[in-house]
């Protein structure tokens, strides 16, 4: 977004995986790794780097638009997660930032914080019945299957959790 | 999962851009709140006529806001479903996110020594 102050609001992921801080680093940084588990990625973990993330999926996706902000090696990675348009601003400008903790069995506890998803209607949604509402409805009505639960936390599949700033 | 339409990029980005100016945000959420005409909305802020006029193209322009004319008069209010697309991406890296951590721990178990 141009404005800076516009709010935002993340998504934090955490996970206990069960290999060593060394190799998750690998696999969140090395193009082929990334290949497999991301998409296919030119990246090389150096603050100041710019690479794309093409996440596989259905055809017409537009790749990712990345640069390092931050890189310790087995410790802390960080880039900026743009998707754009062709001749168009930025439509989504975000920054994915991965933590990762060596845990005491020889695992690694991961974190992802996906940060910078715009919180539009803040004013409009706070107190407002009428915009509550209707936002409700139109969440209800984009994203029927989304198991959201009242405290702001979904399971994931394997029994981590994903949570969200209110 | 399709996460990254071009049409629906588009979109959102007219509405981030809709929505960057702080006045215009403004005006989105007073409008959020009830119809209103233009010298209504421009009692409460220190903006002339043809600023909010320009706001309220540039809202209409992405869907935002909606426009009702009675005669001479014109009411406008907001379209809290333009947002959608919005409300969409935020969705979508949710169920993004948690598919892509299982990969990964799918990945490592190939490469662990």
């Amino acid at each position: 977004m141009t404005d800076a102050a516009a709010p935002t609001r993340p998504i934090i992921l955490e996970a206990a995986l069960d290999a060593p801080p060394d190799l998750v680093w690998r696999a969140l940084t090395e193009p082929e790794l990334m290949a497999r588990w991301l998409g296919a990625s030119d990246i090389e973990a150096k603050v100041g780097r710019c690479f794309t993330v093409r996440p596989d999926g259905p055809v017409g996706e537009a790749p990712i638009a990345c640069e390092v902000l931050e890189a310790e090696p087995g410790r802390m990675l960080s880039y900026r997660w743009r998707a754009t348009a062709p001749g168009e601003a930025a439509a989504l400008d975000t920054v994915v930032t991965w933590v990762l903790e060596p845990t005491a069995e020889g695992g690694t506890r991961l974190r992802l914080v996906h940060d910078g998803f715009p919180v539009v209607l803040q004013g409009a949604i706070r107190g407002q019945g009428a915009g509550v509402s209707t936002m409700s409805a139109v969440r209800r009505r984009q994203a029927p299957d989304l198991r959201r639960r009242g405290d702001g936390r979904a399971k994931m599949s394997s029994g981590e959790v994903i949570k969200w700033a209110a | 999962m399709d996460l990254f339409d071009f049409d629906e990029a588009i979109l959102e980005a007219d509405i981030l851009r809709a929505l960057a100016d702080p006045t215009r945000r403004a005006v989105f959420e007073q409008l959020a709140r009830r119809e209103m005409s233009v010298s209504e909305l421009k009692a409460g802020f220190s903006v002339s006529q043809p600023a909010i006029s320009q706001h309220l193209a540039a809202l209409r322009g992405a869907g935002l806001v909606a426009e009702r004319r009675e005669g001479r008069f014109a009411y406008y209010r907001a379209e809290p479903q333009g947002l959608a697309p919005l409300i969409d991406w935020i969705d979508r890296y949710r169920a993004f996110w948690p598919e892509r951590i299982d990969r990964l721990k799918d990945v490592l178990k190939d490469i662990k020594p």
